[in-house]
Parts: structure tokens; C-alpha cells; sequence
């Protein structure tokens, strides 16, 4: 037996209001919740800096912590250098390292790559 | 002794299997070998397809009656004898009430919802869209099942195969065709069964199907657009979600509840944090248990009569049909959205909006990286892919609501 057309129509047409309303009305309520949570977490960070007492100490140890993070990293370099060196039998001299403009992380991207790729 | 000895072997053989044999029955057995195949060797979604491929092999195997179907006819009227099939039912009409009484598909959501996170789709929530286009599959066929002379009750079981999502489809199947009847008296031709292993055919075809599409309808422009990275939600967001959700949902269509209200007590489990006993039983054990009852369940309403006629090559057509015309539309919204953001976001996700978890979500990335290797669309396709599920379950809702039963 066939449907009456203007009652097809009358499915396909609510059907697709009342989803695309339920999912309008999420958006929103979700939208709102985000936009609500992302002003709490922007007033804590400006509340936290509030009590810190002496705002000059740190200014000082900062650069004796990248130095040190520089050391550990040529350390890491010169190791890698050197095992490369011992493999293929020549003899490396480093003479500067030094740190390239930022960019993607290299080993993030490679994570993921290997993580996505078997998909 | 030897008239005993031969007349005894006769009888016995014209009780076996093999005597009573009909063409029907061996295909479909055939078909159930051809459906392990794929499971087994191909791995073409294994947890289900083997249960219900073993499910239509039993119920296929002439005298072994392990199913019947005459305890659940209900044609004419008549009212469903849930004693005579606690009596005189065997073990997968058994089972099989759980698919007849729309228990199985809410727990798998339960389940479902302990493994998802929704963190992408609350980070991006206009992929709610995406998730909401897709669902245009469903309300199109709706229109082709009509032609086709189905009644409402069957075109909107047929139509929902276009949501992806093989609960959602049994639920809806379940609860529209449970009379065998349309309120005119016309008697319903297809069944839960047929619609269920069109589905999940269909789901397991994800990576063949929507491939094709989603590179007819995009440039090669904009399958190389790299989306920007989401922001990080907070675990407070996280457990609120499941809880709007509900709420939002159950009060503007109720009828979607049980599945998405199951969805979401699933990821509060989940993102709360406080059960995990609850939560891991849910996606393993539980999840586990139901997925077996009801491939097997399902696989035993696939009985020749059943899958052996032309009303469901019809159902297997329009259910492609559903697949084909949901993501497109998935895919089409995502180039308006690619427009309106000026080239932000890729519409390659907007195939993922058919549910299909994760499989769709995967095509996403893996069309994506054909293109752009460097380019990371999983996340970004799973934020339209959850929306898919949410959009399926309120189209089952929504149809629910405005078909007779």
C-alpha cells in the first residue's frame, strides 16, 4: 500500500528539523558550559599570580636553568655524535649547537604518525 | 533382524538434516560459511559478524529447531505468549527476547558510552552538525522506502540502517515492527533480522563505501586543509557533558532516552571516575555478554524464508542507499562549514558524522593522509563520529515519535 506523499515529506521534513533543533540546542548548551569554564580557568590564572611575594627573585635562577637544560641537551648531542662516530669509524668535532626557530615537534609528529598509520 | 536394522536406518535418515534439506536452506548456510569467512579471515567486524553468521548457520540446519519463529508470530493480531515461550522455547528464543523486548541495544550503549570520549566534540561542538547532516541518510531513504510501496513502519526501520549504528537499528526495527502489522492491517514483510544484517554489512563496508564519496565531492585543495588543535577540556567539562546531554535530549524527544540516557550513564562512569568496577564491567564483561546474545539472536531470525525474497534485496539496496546519501551529506555540510570558517575546517570529517565508531572517524584520517601525510584528522573525526551517535540516537527517537506503531 502506498504512503501518502505529503505524509513522507512531513517525516523527512520534521525529522530532520528536530535533529538538526536537538543538536543546535547541545551546541549551544555545550558552547555556553566551555565559554563558562574557560572564564573560570582565565580568572584562577589571574587570581594565582596575586599572592606571589617577590616577583624579582625568580628573574635570576631562570637563565642558570636553561643553561643547565643547554648542558644536558649538548650532553645528549655529543653522546649521539659519538655513537654515530664509533659506528661508522670517523672521528666528529662539534663545534656550535644551536637551537633552531620553533617548529612542529618532530618527535610529536612522529608519535603520531605512528600511531595513526594503521589506520 | 535386517528389515528392523534397515527400516530403523531409514527412519533415521528421513528425520536427519540431509533429507529434509531444501535449496533455500543450503544457500543460506552457504551464506553463513561466506559471513565466517569474512569475519575469520578478512576481519570484517569479527565480534558480531562470527556470532550472527554461527546464529544463521543453527537456525538454517533443517531439524535442529533451535529457533522458532512461530512463537513470536503475532500477525493478525494476536498478542505476544511470553509463557508459551518460556515453556516451549529453546535457547535462542530465549535470547532472542532481549532483541524483541529492546534490551540488548541500550546496554551495548551503556557500554559504548564507558569507551567513548567526548572530549573532541566538546572542544569543537559545532561537529555536532556534522553529526546532525549525516543523519540526512536516514529521513532520504525514508522517502525511497516509500516509493517502493514499504509501509511507515518498515521504511523507518529500513531508513535508520543509514544511521551506521547497529543497536540504534535493532532498537528502532524492534520497537516499530514489534506488532507484524501496520495500524491498516497490512502485514510487515520484513523483520528485526533483515535490518540487522543489513547494518551491520554495511557497517563492516564503511572503508570500502565512503572512500569513493568523500573523494567525488571534495577538491584536492580542500583534502590537503591541516584543522588547528583543539582546546583542552577539563575533567568537570567532561563529567557535565553526559549529564546535559541527557537532560537536553530526554526532554525535547523523549523516546530518544533509553539510548541516549544508557550513552551517557556509560561516560559518566567513565569521566567520573568514582566506579570504575562499574565502568570496566560495562565495556568488557557486560558489553561482551550482550554482543554474543545478540549476534547469535540475530543471526537466528536470518531463516530462509526470511532472507531469501525480494523485499529484502530491497532493504540491502536501500540501505546502501542510506549509507551513500548520509555520507555525502555529512560530507557536503562539511564544505559549507569549510566555507563559512574560510578554509578551516576539512570536510573530509564530515563522512565521519554516520557514527560507525571508530571506523568512519578512521577513513577520515586515513583519505586525509592520502593526501597530506603529515596532516592528523582522528581527533577532529571523532568529534563529528561521537555527534554521529548522539544524531543516530535522536533520529531513532524522532522516528519513534512520528511513526504509528
Amino acid at each position: 500500500m502506498q504512503m501518502e506523499w505529503s505524509y513522507v515529506f512531513t517525516v523527512v521534513l520534521t525529522g530532520l528539523v528536530v535533529v538538526f533543533l536537538g543538536l543546535v540546542l547541545l551546541i549551544a548548551a555545550i558552547t555556553i558550559m566551555g565559554k563558562i569554564f574557560e572564564a573560570l580557568r582565565t580568572s584562577k590564572k589571574d587570581a594565582k599570580p596575586a599572592p606571589a611575594p617577590k616577583p624579582a627573585v625568580p628573574a635570576k635562577p631562570a637563565p642558570a636553568a636553561a643553561s643547565a637544560d643547554d648542558d644536558e641537551v649538548i650532553a645528549v648531542i655529543a653522546a649521539a655524535v659519538a655513537a654515530m662516530a664509533e659506528a661508522d669509524g670517523t672521528v666528529y668535532a662539534i663545534k656550535s649547537v644551536k637551537r633552531s626557530a620553533p617548529r612542529r615537534n618532530a618527535w610529536g609528529a612522529a608519535a603520531r604518525s605512528e600511531m595513526t598509520s594503521s589506520f | 533382524m535386517l528389515d528392523g536394522f534397515l527400516s530403523t536406518i531409514g527412519e533415521l535418515w528421513s528425520q536427519s538434516g540431509f533429507a529434509n534439506m531444501t535449496w533455500q536452506s543450503g544457500l543460506m548456510i552457504l551464506i553463513s560459511f561466506v559471513f565466517m569467512y569474512l569475519a575469520i579471515k578478512k576481519g570484517f567486524e569479527p565480534l558480531l559478524l562470527l556470532p550472527i553468521a554461527f546464529g544463521m548457520l543453527l537456525t538454517n540446519l533443517p531439524g535442529a529447531e533451535m529457533y522458532h519463529p512461530e512463537l513470536f508470530d503475532i500477525s493478525g493480531g494476536k498478542e505476544l505468549d511470553f509463557a508459551k515461550i518460556l515453556h516451549e522455547g529453546g535457547l535462542l528464543d530465549l535470547l532472542y527476547l532481549g532483541v524483541k523486548l529492546q534490551i540488548y541495544p541500550p546496554l551495548i550503549f551503556l557500554g559504548i558510552g564507558c569507551m567513548t570520549d567526548f572530549g573532541p566534540l566538546i572542544a569543537n561542538p559545532k561537529s555536532f552538525l556534522l553529526g546532525a547532516a549525516a543523519q540526512a541518510g536516514i529521513f532520504l531513504t525514508f522517502i525511497g522506502a516509500a516509493a517502493l510501496g514499504f509501509t511507515p513502519q518498515e521504511a523507518g526501520s529500513i531508513a535508520i540502517i543509514g544511521g551506521a549504528d547497529g543497536p540504534t537499528a535493532i532498537y528502532v526495527s524492534s520497537r516499530l515492527l514489534a506488532a507484524g502489522a501496520s495500524p491498516d492491517g497490512v502485514a510487515f514483510e520484513i523483520d528485526v533480522g533483515n535490518i540487522a544484517l543489513a547494518a551491520y554489512t554495511y557497517m563492516a563496508l564503511v572503508p570500502i563505501i565512503q572512500p569513493p564519496i568523500m573523494k567525488l565531492l571534495t577538491t584536492d585543495k580542500e583534502r590537503k586543509i591541516v584543522m588547528t588543535q583543539l582546546r583542552e577540556v577539563s575533567k568537570t567539562e567532561k563529567i557535565i557533558f553526559p549529564i546535559v546531554v541527557t537532560v537536553v535530549i530526554s526532554l525535547l524527544i523523549p523516546s530518544a532516552a533509553p539510548l541516549v540516557g544508557m550513552l551517557m550513564l556509560g561516560n559518566l562512569f567513565k569521566e567520573s571516575g568514582v566506579v570504575d568496577r562499574l565502568c570496566k564491567t560495562a565495556q568488557n564483561e557486560l558489553m561482551n555478554i550482550i554482543t554474543i546474545f545478540l549476534g547469535i539472536s540475530v543471526g537466528a531470525t536470518t531463516t530462509a524464508a526470511n532472507i531469501i525474497n525480494a523485499k529484502f534485496l530491497m532493504v540491502l539496496a536501500l540501505g546502501v542507499v542510506a549509507f551513500c546519501v548520509g555520507t555525502a551529506s555529512g560530507v557536503l555540510f562539511g564544505k559549507i562549514m569549510c566555507w563559512a570558517t574560510k578554509g578551516k575546517v576539512n570536510p573530509l570529517i564530515g563522512s565521519a558524522g554516520v557514527s560507525a565508531v571508530p571506523m568512519a572517524a578512521r577513513v577520515s584520517q586515513k583519505v586525509g593522509a592520502q593526501y597530506n601525510p603529515s596532516n592528523f584528522l582522528l581527533m577532529h573525526a571523532l568529534g563529528p563520529n561521537v555527534a554521529g551517535v548522539i544524531g543516530s540516537a535522536v533520529a531513532a527517537g524522532v522516528l519513534l515519535s512520528i511513526v504509528p506503531v
